[in-house]
């Protein structure tokens, strides 16, 4: 079923891509027809006075003298910047670069920073010399010193491992004298004791409150 | 893309001015025209393109020859056309005229006058349209892209590319006069759309 509002749009489009002459369903519609005919003429028409706007070839001879200098000018101007802008780049860079450190990291740096610091300062105080100090001459004298020199003494003492049993007789085996005379320190003795004539007792009484 | 325009591509690449200028020579007067015919003024159409080539020879680096060089070119020519209208919204003037071309003679034929006729016609109406619309008949009719190529470079929908097409072609039938009296075709779908 022919449309002719359906094919007028499609006529734009063949015309637009370049279509030269009509479709067969076309020639049945009179008024379709006369539209495509119409806008090729339209279409064709305007292509060539879009066209014939291009200057002559005395224009394009200055036109391309002063687009060579546009682009030198620019050339120049963008070598220039670029070279101005490296060193400025890498400035900035430089200046306001970071990186991330962990704080443990940062802690232990600032620590060995201060350390390190702290080092060279009292090093450089020692070792640098007083400015007005005269030059200090080192002589090496040997002196001697006296050594006390102590003898040593070595006593062995021999002692007892093991003490002999009691001899059921006392005054057997006193045989030894060194022997005898430990014991008479040492072990009691019955020996010269005379028991009393009166046996004398005395009681005490109020001792403790349990006994009766 | 020939092996001689890829040879002058590469030295362009590498700052070689001489190259990039006759690189330029080959596309001048298709970047001028749609210029010209964007602005509708002479010196403005002239700084333009230059502003286009510029913005070439600094770009060309990022040029891959994933495409042809004239379409990537094309896409920085409708991108400074864009920022031009941005910054000129106000200026409007038609300064392009027929005569700039044969200001010499001064006995004109028929054919002129009626050339002259058929020009200022044209001009007037692609003059009576915006700069957007324009651009967008001049790049479906002049240089063949669809309305996806356009509407993707223009940052427009299809629908407005279509649009502008059709009502561009609806007043160019009108002031060329080559209506049929049965059919207001166009500027009908042209209003419709």
């Amino acid at each position: 079923m022919h449309n002719c509002k359906t094919t007028k749009e499609h006529i734009t489009e063949l015309l637009l891509n370049g279509a030269q002459t009509q479709p067969a369903e076309l020639l049945e519609c009179i008024e379709c027809s006369s539209e495509f005919e119409s806008l090729k003429e339209t279409l064709r028409i305007s292509r060539r006075q879009i066209e014939a706007a291009v200057p002559g070839e005395t224009y394009w001879n200055g036109y391309h003298a002063r687009l060579r200098n546009r682009l030198v000018e620019s050339g120049n101007v963008h070598s220039s910047n670029s070279q101005k802008g490296s060193a400025g780049t890498w400035l900035r860079r430089m200046i306001t670069a970071s990186i991330r450190v962990p704080v443990p990291v940062g802690a232990a740096l600032l620590m060995a920073f201060a350390l390190s610091l702290i080092f060279f300062s009292r090093r450089s105080v020692k070792v640098s010399p007083p400015p007005s100090a005269p030059t200090v001459s080192v002589v090496h004298v040997p002196v001697e010193v006296p050594v006390m020199q102590e003898k040593v003494v070595t006593k062995v003492v021999y002692r007892e491992s093991k003490r002999k049993a009691p001899s059921p007789n006392v005054n057997q085996g006193v045989d030894d004298p060194s022997l005898a005379k430990s014991q008479k320190v040492n072990v009691p003795s019955l020996i010269g004791f005379k028991p009393t004539d009166e046996v004398k007792l005395t009681v005490i009484k109020g001792g403790s409150p349990d006994e009766k | 893309m020939n092996d001689s325009e890829t040879e002058l591509i590469r030295r362009a690449q590498t700052h070689d001015t001489e190259a990039f200028c006759s690189l330029a020579e080959l596309y001048t007067r298709r970047i001028y025209l749609l210029a010209l015919h964007y602005c509708h003024d002479a010196s403005d159409a002239e700084d333009l393109s230059q502003e286009v080539w510029l913005k070439a020879y600094r770009a060309l680096h990022s040029f891959r020859f994933d495409s042809s060089f004239y379409t990537w070119l094309r896409r920085i020519t409708i991108n400074t056309f864009l920022n031009y209208e941005r910054s000129n919204s106000s200026r409007k003037s038609l300064v392009v005229s027929a005569e700039d071309e044969d200001s010499g003679s001064s006995v004109a034929s028929a054919e002129t006058i009626y050339n002259k006729v058929l020009f200022d016609s044209v001009m007037n109406a692609l003059g009576e349209l915006t700069r957007s619309q324009r651009l967008i008949f001049l790049l479906r009719h002049y240089e063949g892209m669809s309305y996806d190529e356009i509407a993707n470079a223009m940052n427009c929908s299809t629908g407005t590319a279509k649009k502008s097409v059709w009502r561009a072609l609806g007043k160019l039938r009108n002031k060329l006069e080559i209506n049929n009296d049965e059919t207001e075709g166009l500027a009908q779908l042209a209003t419709e759309y």
